[in-house]
């Protein structure tokens, strides 16, 4: 290319000598000039293309290699053939990448978090139903079993409430028992005085 | 010149209530005059069996009868001996005379008797001291009246107890039993002090504790003496034991005695009321009717 240049200029300045011949030459110059600014836009858009390939095929090794090989055989090449592979396309296609694996996880984890409300929820929800249900009945029972040891705990005070009684009861009928004999005792000891008082009046002159 | 006032026969309606009273009972029992003289009479002579000795006037209590004599009718028929006291008349409660069984009566009570004979004294001053003549005077007239008002059922003299008691233990004056009740009667006319009481009170309580009396009643007719027994035999008076020593002399052995409640609660004290000089002259203005029974009712005999 340097040397195409080169030899243009160097025709442009030998050109002057000759107005017609200078005017083709020219001309040709002119021509080859267009003919080399061609092949220059040609190989030009071939660089562009090899570059930007390298730079897909580079955004796509860049971590995690996940693009497929027919993405990225061309942009290898070009790498081989030493393109940096550093162009815009390297971060739209490292961008894409990421786009896609965060497309597909997102996708993974929404089947998952489908497969979660559509599955596990409502197990989850009958299981956690259930949960409530056996914690319900379970504090049912533990409210029955308290009441129940409340029961228990009444009938042993008025068990013992009753032991007490009969035992208040059992003193209290020794009591009138003893209370009884001690009347009739009395009752009698009274009438027996009595008996004798009367007896007693034959010393009554 | 005082003539001497002429005793009037009385008709039945011109008799008082009692003497009345006891003529109907007589003629509503059916028994001939003879046959309740008789029993009268086997009485008597076993209340002299009993006792070793009684007086004329026991005798008529016993004989529960308007008409007196009985003891006389008796030792007529030689069934009893009649012998003058030596204080007889000029003291007041003790008899002019006591009767004693002869061989005749006491033949006659053992005959008739269908409970164990005992040994009888014949000799009046054997039988009884005349010291206290006048206390088992008391004792007998007593016994004879509760047992003819009917206030007692049945007695012990200490004749009959003595014959069961133990040698050195206090026998009470009579022992009397009425409706399931047993008391011992204490007749006490003189005080006793110092030994002598200690003595008197642990022979009482141990009559209690020993012989099982219900009761024990005291009687006498002096209120000071009476007062004096009841505060040595209150609740939680103390006496002492005594006991001979060796040389003799009386010594007092162990700590005092506490008279509990419970046997304190055991003795009835009695004074015996004196007559007022009112139921005295009653009292003859009785005798008198009933002597004008006598001659004019002779039912008895």
């Amino acid at each position: 290319m340097k040397k195409s240049i080169l030899s243009l200029l160097f025709l442009i300045f030998i050109a002057g000598c000759s107005d017609e011949q200078l005017l083709n030459q020219n001309n040709d110059l002119n021509n080859q000039l267009k003919i080399i600014k061609k092949e220059q836009k040609e190989h030009k858009i071939e660089i562009d293309y090899a570059e930007n390939q390298a730079s897909i095929a580079a955004g796509c090794d860049f971590l995690v290699p996940i693009c497929p090989e027919n993405m990225t055989k061309v942009g290898h090449k070009a790498i081989a053939k030493g393109f940096a592979g550093s162009g815009a396309w390297f971060w739209a296609a490292f961008l894409l990448k990421i786009f896609a694996l965060g497309a597909f996880f997102g996708g993974f984890v929404g089947c998952l978090w489908w497969l979660k409300n559509w599955l596990i929820k409502p197990m989850r929800d009958d299981i956690e139903e259930a949960y409530n249900l056996i914690s319900t009945a379970q504090k049912r029972i533990d409210k029955a079993n308290a009441d129940y040891q409340k029961i228990i705990n009444a009938e042993k005070m008025a068990q013992a409430q009753l032991f007490d009684l009969k035992t208040e009861l059992k003193e209290a009928a020794i009591l009138l028992k003893k209370v009884t004999e001690s009347r009739e005792e009395e009752e009698k000891t009274i009438e027996n005085l009595k008996v004798i008082t009367n007896s007693l009046r034959a010393f009554s002159k | 010149m005082r003539t001497p006032e002429k005793k009037t026969k009385k008709t039945f309606d011109e008799l008082p209530d009692h003497l009345q009273k006891a003529y109907t009972k007589r003629a509503q029992s059916g028994k001939s005059p003879k046959k309740v003289g008789e029993e009268k009479a086997e009485i008597a002579l076993d209340w002299v069996y009993r006792w070793g000795w009684a007086s004329p006037g026991t005798l008529d209590i016993l004989g529960n009868s308007a008409r007196r004599g009985l003891a006389a009718r008796l030792a007529k028929r030689g069934f009893l001996k009649k012998t003058r006291t030596e204080s007889g008349g000029a003291v007041s409660g003790v008899p002019a005379f006591i009767l004693t069984l002869t061989d005749l009566g006491i033949s006659e009570v053992e005959r008739n008797r269908t409970e164990n004979c005992m040994p009888y004294e014949q000799s009046p001053w054997k039988a009884v001291n005349q010291m206290f003549l006048r206390h088992d005077q008391l004792v007998q007239e007593a016994t004879a009246k509760a047992i003819i008002a009917g206030t007692i059922t049945s007695y012990q003299s200490p004749k009959e107890f003595k014959e069961k008691s133990e040698i050195g233990i206090k026998q009470p004056d009579a022992i009397w039993n009425t409706e399931g009740v047993t008391q011992a009667i204490e007749v006490e006319l003189t005080r006793k002090y110092d030994r002598q009481l200690d003595q008197f009170s642990s022979g009482c309580l141990d009559l209690l504790r020993t012989r099982k009396f219900d009761f024990i009643c005291f009687i006498s007719d002096s209120k000071a003496i009476l007062k004096a027994y009841q505060t040595a035999l209150s609740k939680n008076s103390t006496y002492s034991k005594w006991k001979k020593n060796e040389r003799g002399i009386w010594k007092i052995e162990g700590e005092p005695q506490i008279v509990t409640e419970e046997l304190a609660n055991k003795f009835i004290w009695t004074e015996i009321k004196k007559e007022t000089k009112k139921e005295e002259k009653n009292k003859s203005e009785d005798d008198k009717l009933v002597y004008s029974v006598q001659e004019s009712a002779d039912f008895d005999d």
